[in-house]
């Protein structure tokens, strides 16, 4: 989903309360992703400053430079291009590389299992450490055939996921996660457990699979901590997890699955205004509920993976909340709907159409007189209409199938110029093609069943 | 050819006829020796009593050079059709259909054809030639032809309305390409009479012409599937996917003929009355050319009504202003009062307008069962039965139309347990079904299997299955 809305709104965003979450990869990430975000506005130098200072400790000369560019002078004249620091980094970096390469390659001489897998990750690492990530996940997937404990797996996994996140190839991170958690001691580290819940959760959500993700952000418990900063921090499990639940689990699974489920009931506690969302929605004070998601908007569309998703979890929410606001009513006043939704009537009756045109609600409008009256659908008719249409069906394709049948046993079948196939071939074929006809059968039975049906209705 | 008319008095009745049919097959020569004597042969003949003869003189007069149309061939096939002996035209069904399309041809040549003429004699024709109402006869297609060009859409009616369940080539000589036409130009005869049951029916024959076995590709095939896209899109509202037993190389000429078509109905999917429009508009000449423009069209008016009718479901009220925008019609409030007015006088959905405040009040219709945007023909068939109104499904019309429904489905489900029983009773088909499952279970069997194979015929439809393993034990021991 293309972000056409401009972030307008940044006074309440606290930069440097956000960014202390995080630690690493993630953390620059998320601040070249901000600075992105808020071109031309104070937030973006702050943004790029910290990143800046953030990558001087690192060897990511490549980032740096790109930064510094970025930059461009407008931040005085400690923020320039230090040619001097990327040299010494850059040599310093390139004699690691060497050396770590040298040594793998004796580990490889003298078939020594565990020390390749020790080199391969050292590499990997300082690949890493470079931002060179596509080297890095090959070095780390390399690791995989010397791996000879189920700890040496979770490790490998860990950092295939990590980098695989970092590289938005979410299908590895798919793969690999699911190998760590198929592994034997997956379970005796909770914040092992806990990240590859979060990472599966987080590949989900990209892959737009909200239910999905939700509930794995659900197992996802406190241990997680800071464990994972250089990924995703607590509060951002909270966050993605909560909204993903709100718009898209049911009212129970809602409760059994966030409000009741002491794990994660923790892991709210790291977002408090997620939390008073969530248990507004629940207690069906949507008015209140909308209002402060409104107002969480900002911050969440400057976050690094929620903001491509926001359109759509705010989206689900509000369908959801329309759903069940009107759910126990026979008519609703617009009026008073609106009022408890902070919407205009004219944009409230537009949504309440849609969602009755997608069957999601069974009601009807009154646009006259601005209210919504609950349909009751007449089951008796609609069985009997589909009982007819089940007939009907089960007629025409019977009549098709006799048809057929007989075309193949009287080898009708249109050849062409080229003559076609032997008269045996066809033959075999449409006996084939006559199975496929088989749905017709059945169909038989569900009359059968209509016959009861309607001896039981009259 | 004196000879040969006192042949056929002396030799037309019912035992000598296959005598005669030998007489006539080698006398070719004598009918082209004396080609000039054919017409007066005819008049010593009775069409009802020499029907056999009759049929061979009129195939060799119509054979010769004859200018087109010749009045007098005209009037005595068209008699000769009308009144021929079904036993006797039976033994020749070839020269008999050459005979009728002659007469066809003869009808629709000439600077001022008359298709008219030619409906009534393929009518008869075609009834003499079936066995029984159930065969298809080469003749069908072009009875069917003759109808749409004179517009006789209520002559085929009776024949429309009997479904085809034998082709029975051996017995009437009938063509896969005939059947293909037949499913066609009956298809063509349904969306041309107006009414919902008459496209559900058109439906069915054009799929039966999309889906029938066939090895190649052809035109009749393409134009039937792209008639099939348009009538459903104008009947069901959506393109219902083709079944998965239809031919494959059917499936590439779809592809490579019919993309237009398939746009359009993704156009329609999407519920975008623009899109829809800008897709007529920019394939309508490749509509054109199929000759597809009016259905094209009633596609597009088609969109309209739908997207009225969610309307009804969704609202009670609406000003006018709201469904014109709401439904995407571009002449405004106006233009969507004419549509109401034209769907309320066509039953499509109940309101009534209110003139001084522009508000439309949509009656509440999900009681007449099926409610409006996809009423199965099965649906509209009773409301229309049980006279309408709320609670339809109480009447005893209703009742009365569900037992007749009811014995519909019974009756082809014995129809199937017929067939079934036949297969199963088959030989060619026992002995594939035994070698297969042999060579399932027994890979390394060889002649030992055979002579169970031999007697698994008399073990019938049930036997069939539990055949294999004996087989395979006996091989083994």
């Amino acid at each position: 989903m293309e972000e056409d809305i401009p972030v307008t709104d940044h006074g309440s965003f606290d930069l440097e309360a956000y960014i202390s979450n995080y630690t690493g990869h993630g953390k620059v990430d998320r601040l070249l992703f901000i600075a992105e975000r808020s071109t031309g506005k104070p937030l973006e130098l702050e943004a790029l400053r910290m990143a800046h200072d953030e990558l001087k400790k690192t060897e990511a000369t490549a980032r740096y430079q790109e930064v510094v560019a970025k930059i461009d002078g407008r931040l005085g004249a400690s923020y320039t291009l230090d040619r001097v620091w990327v040299e010494n980094t850059e040599r310093r970096s390139q004699q690691r590389g060497e050396r770590l390469e040298s040594e793998l390659q004796g580990f490889k001489a003298a078939l020594m299992k565990e020390s390749i897998r020790l080199g391969h990750t050292d590499l990997g690492d300082w690949a890493y450490g470079r931002g060179d990530l596509q080297t890095a996940f090959k070095c780390y997937v390399r690791s995989r055939d010397y791996c000879t404990s189920s700890r040496h797996v979770l490790a490998m996994c860990h950092n295939v996921v990590r980098t695989a996140i970092e590289l938005g190839n979410f299908v590895h991170v798919a793969n690999y996660v699911s190998k760590a958690e198929s592994t034997p001691d997956v379970g005796s580290e909770a914040a092992q457990l806990a990240q590859l819940r979060a990472a599966s959760g987080l590949q989900l959500l990209h892959s737009r699979k909200y239910k999905q993700a939700a509930r794995k952000f659900c197992e996802v418990g406190p241990d997680l901590g800071t464990s994972y900063s250089d990924v995703l921090s607590l509060h951002d499990v909270a966050a993605l997890g909560g909204l993903a639940a709100l718009g898209f689990l049911d009212r129970s699974e809602l409760r059994t699955r966030v409000i009741a489920n002491i794990g994660f009931r923790e892991v709210l506690e790291a977002a408090p205004e997620i939390r008073e969302v969530v248990h507004a929605f629940y207690a069906s004070q949507y008015a209140v509920a909308l209002r402060s998601l409104e107002a969480l908007k900002p911050s969440l569309l400057l976050d690094l993976h929620a903001s491509e998703h926001v359109h759509a979890l705010y989206n689900a929410i509000r369908h959801r909340a329309l759903c069940q606001y009107v759910q126990p009513f026979s008519s609703v006043n617009l009026a008073a709907m609106a009022e408890a939704f902070n919407t205009p009537i004219a944009a409230l009756e537009k949504q309440l159409a849609t969602l009755i045109m997608d069957g999601a609600i069974s009601a009807r409008i009154d646009s006259a007189t601005k209210v919504l009256y609950a349909s009751k659908a007449d089951a008796r008719a609609t069985t009997f209409a589909r009982v007819l249409a089940a007939g009907e069906a089960y007629c025409r394709d019977t009549r098709a199938l006799l048809l057929r049948a007989n075309l193949v046993q009287h080898d009708f079948v249109q050849v062409g110029v080229g003559g076609g196939r032997s008269k045996k071939d066809r033959l075999e074929r449409g006996l084939y093609d006559m199975g496929g006809m088989g749905g017709g059968g059945g169909l038989m039975y569900g009359l059968g069943g209509m016959g009861l049906g309607r001896s039981m209705m009259i | 050819m004196e000879g040969l008319v006192a042949q056929v008095i002396g030799l037309s009745n019912p035992n000598d006829l296959n005598q005669l049919l030998t007489a006539l097959k080698s006398s070719e020569t004598v009918f082209n020796q004396n080609y000039q004597q054919i017409v007066p042969a005819l008049q010593a003949l009775d069409p009802a009593q020499h029907s056999l003869a009759y049929a061979f003189f009129l195939h060799h007069l119509a054979k010769g050079n004859l200018p087109t149309p010749n009045a007098a061939f005209m009037d005595s096939a068209s008699r000769f059709l009308i009144v021929c002996d079904a036993s006797q035209i039976q033994l020749a069904p070839d020269v008999f259909v050459s005979v009728a399309r002659k007469l066809k041809t003869h009808v629709l040549a000439g600077a001022a054809p008359c298709p008219r003429r030619g409906v009534a004699p393929l009518l008869a024709g075609l009834r003499a030639l079936q066995p029984n109402p159930e065969v298809l006869t080469p003749l069908h297609a072009d009875f069917f032809q003759l109808c749409l060009l004179s517009r006789c859409y209520s002559a085929a009616a009776p024949v429309l309305d009997q479904d085809i369940f034998d082709v029975a080539p051996q017995q009437t000589g009938s063509t896969p390409t005939d059947l293909f036409l037949y499913c066609y130009y009956g298809g063509m005869l349904c969306i041309g009479e107006q009414g919902r049951k008459q496209h559900a029916r058109a439906l069915e024959l054009l799929l039966q012409a999309v889906t029938a076995p066939s090895l190649a590709g052809n035109a009749i095939v393409a134009a039937a599937y792209k008639k099939y896209v348009l009538v459903c899109l104008i009947h069901a509202g959506a393109l219902q996917p083709l079944p998965k037993f239809t031919s494959s190389c059917v499936k590439h000429v779809i592809d490579a003929e019919a993309r237009p078509y398939n746009e359009l109905a993704a156009a329609y999917a999407a519920r975008n009355g623009d899109k829809l429009r800008r897709a007529a508009e920019q394939h309508g000449a490749v509509f054109a050319a199929d000759g597809n423009l009016g259905l094209v069209r009633q596609v597009l008016a088609s969109m309209a009504v739908r997207s009225i009718q969610r309307l009804t479901q969704t609202f009670l009220t609406l000003s006018l202003e709201d469904i014109a925008a709401n439904a995407g019609l571009a002449g405004g409030a106006q233009e969507a009062e004419a549509r109401i007015v034209r769907m309320v006088a066509a039953g499509q959905i109940t309101a009534k307008i209110d003139g001084r405040s522009g508000m439309v009040r949509f009656a509440d219709d999900t009681a007449r069962g099926g409610g409006g945007a996809s009423t199965s023909s099965a649906a509209a068939g009773v409301s229309a039965a049980g006279g309408g109104g709320g609670g339809s499904w109480d009447s005893a019309a209703s009742v009365a139309m569900l037992d007749e429904r009811m014995r519909a489905v019974l009756e082809l489900g014995k129809r199937l347990q017929q067939a079934h029983e036949m297969v199963s009773q088959d030989r060619a088909y026992l002995t594939k079904v035994t070698a297969r499952e042999r060579s399932k279970y027994d890979l390394g069997g060889g002649a030992g299997g055979l002579g169970a194979g031999l007697a698994g015929p008399g073990g019938g439809a049930s036997g069939e299955t539990d055949f294999g393993p004996f087989s395979a034990s006996g091989a083994a021991v």
